[in-house]
């Protein structure tokens, strides 16, 4: 038994560091059509990690959270435009205020949670993108805000390109989930599983459920801003349309049809729901119906989402290894 | 001898139905209490209340002389209170190590920067959280299944699990709601054991059991409850001849 989880984890790193190499080498293969779509890609995966957390691990509905991706792009587009700052500056400021609303959100989960906490999170996101529809003086309402500028980090290290665009993207995704992974292997990742799995036991047990609650709003939050803060200078352009609710809805999914509680599986889930439709395509108007019945087919048969199979391969090809060596 | 647990006059009522009414409780450092009393008669609402997940209407219980009847469960369980519960609430999907560990809680805080930058003191409490709960399963004999997700055990290993895990909380005083329910007599015989040994190391117990051989054999002294009210207390061999709580049990004499 040991042995094979051993097996496993050695496989498991051989893949993730092949994969790493294929990312990284991406831009040598592909046009920069593809290469856009990757970032994009990367900024659905930091989204889908972030609301894992939220949602994956403690067990908390979000329907709102294109507000947070909201911010981060919007607070980036402004400030790196009308207020001619750096986007290294906009940074911390837009993810800091995401992080801050998040927070408040995370408050009426005091009383509130399942079907009453998606409502309340459904409405907040209305909130956000009606607030941004209509403070026309700042958001410039429904033209949105044009020439967001790439990032530079001064002299000649600019993000200007699409490939060092995508590379500074890769950056982010990687600090996403080295982060993500850091906080879950950690008491505070044990808390929010135990609210997640009991939430009377959990506080029974010494843990302060609403700070934790609390915090994990934040935290998913914070990643749903940093990901607005890429999107804006991806994009250029950037209007309320980007962040109604069915980018919340489009993220939620991703999350669960990637895995619950799983971090690869979020990285999964944002490329296959971003990745699928676009090779479906073919089929026009059709193809949301074609994706859609894919997805209830996918909840009912396969609840654990895209990663379980993955994982279920892996102890296959383990047990195998395992089995040869031990002959 | 001192008091460590002082309940004044509790009451705690749900719409029209007083679950506990005006009951008074006192409990001796080292004791254990066994609380009995008929289904419905008010037991496993007292250890909602005591434990914080009920606030009381009216009345007070002070441990070891605070007042803790306005108390959130966790700041209740941080002063020193444990509990198992009679229906159980363990974490299902997190490994028996992962459920005691979250019982360690607070004794090993770290923060989130701490946690993101794995600094030592991050390193040293995660260390001894391991270190307890690796302890804690070895003293109720679950060392073995420590990476088996909860609900991957057995019912009396789930039952035994959850005295583990109010262990880690490091508590004064322990409530144990029902820890032989539905248990083989083996099984229960290991859990009698258990609890004669928690209470050796000086922790006070508050004991509700419906086996009563059980529970007479374990308590001190013996607190029964009827209607949410309490009819008797007294030691086990005096409260088992006592007409009212036959009557309670029973229904003779009407």
């Amino acid at each position: 038994m040991e042995e094979i989880l051993k097996i496993q984890k050695k496989l498991k790193i051989w893949v993730i560091l092949g994969l790493a190499l294929g990312i990284v080498s991406l831009p040598l293969f592909t046009d920069l059509y593809f290469i856009r779509v990757a970032s994009m890609i990367g900024i659905f995966v930091i989204l889908t990690v972030g609301l894992n957390i939220l949602v994956g691990y403690t067990g908390l509905v979000s329907l709102g959270h294109a507000a947070f991706y909201a911010i981060g792009a919007y607070g980036t587009g402004i400030l790196t435009t009308s207020w001619g700052l750096s986007f290294w500056i906009a940074l911390p400021l837009s993810v800091a205020l995401a992080t801050l609303l998040g927070i408040l959100l995370g408050i009426p989960t005091i009383k509130a949670s399942g079907i009453y906490l998606a409502v309340i999170t459904i409405c907040f996101g209305l909130i956000v993108q009606l607030l941004i529809l209509n403070l026309d003086s700042i958001t410039n309402g429904a033209r949105g805000i044009y020439n967001v500028p790439r990032p530079s980090l001064g002299g000649q290290w600019k993000f200007t390109s699409e490939v060092s665009f995508f590379y500074l993207v890769v950056f982010f995704v990687i600090l996403t989930i080295l982060s993500a992974s850091l906080i879950i292997r950690s008491r505070i990742g044990r808390a929010f599983m135990a609210i997640r799995e009991n939430e009377v036991a959990a506080a029974s047990m010494g843990i302060p459920t609403t700070y934790y609650k609390v915090m994990a709003f934040a935290i998913s939050s914070f990643y749903a801003g940093l990901a607005g803060c890429l999107y804006a200078p991806l994009m250029r352009y950037i209007n309320p349309d980007a962040f109604n609710i069915g980018v919340s809805i489009d993220m939620l999914i991703m999350t669960v049809i990637g895995g619950l509680a799983s971090i690869p599986g979020s990285v999964l889930g944002g490329i296959a729901v971003y990745v699928l439709p676009e090779y479906l395509r073919f089929m026009k108007e059709y193809y949301r119906i074609v994706f859609g019945v894919g997805l209830i087919v996918m909840m009912i048969f396969m609840r654990e989402g895209i990663i379980s199979i993955i994982d279920r391969a892996f102890l296959g090809i383990a047990n195998r290894l395992a089995r040869k060596s031990g002959e | 001898m001192s008091t460590i647990l002082k309940i004044e006059k509790l009451t705690k009522a749900f719409g029209g139905l007083t679950a506990v009414h005006r009951v008074d409780l006192e409990v001796e450092v080292g004791e254990i209490r066994g609380i009995i009393g008929p289904n419905g008669s008010g037991k496993t609402t007292l250890f909602h209340t005591i434990s914080g997940i009920y606030s009381p209407n009216e009345g007070s219980i002070e441990f070891k002389g605070t007042k803790i009847q306005a108390c959130s469960p966790y700041i209740i369980c941080s002063l020193g209170i444990g509990r198992t519960f009679q229906d159980i609430k363990l974490f299902p999907k997190m490994t028996a190590l992962e459920n005691v560990m979250v019982g360690h809680h607070r004794a090993s805080p770290s923060n989130i920067l701490q946690t993101l930058f794995r600094t030592s003191a991050f390193r040293r409490a995660e260390k001894r959280a391991h270190e307890k709960a690796w302890e804690m399963l070895d003293f109720v004999g679950l060392a073995s299944k420590a990476h088996f997700q909860a609900r991957h055990l057995s019912y009396g290993e789930q039952k035994t699990l959850e005295i583990a895990r109010a262990m880690a909380t490091q508590p004064e005083l322990l409530l144990l709601d029902e820890p032989v329910a539905g248990m083989n007599p083996a099984e229960a015989e290991v859990v009698v054991a258990l609890i004669h040994k928690i209470n050796g190391q000086g922790i006070t117990i508050l004991l509700v059991e419906h086996a009563m051989k059980v529970l007479m054999g374990l308590s001190h002294l013996v607190t029964v409850l009827n209607y949410g009210e309490k009819i008797c207390e007294g030691r086990p061999q005096e409260v088992s001849a006592n007409p009212l709580v036959i009557e309670a049990y029973l229904g003779w004499e009407t």
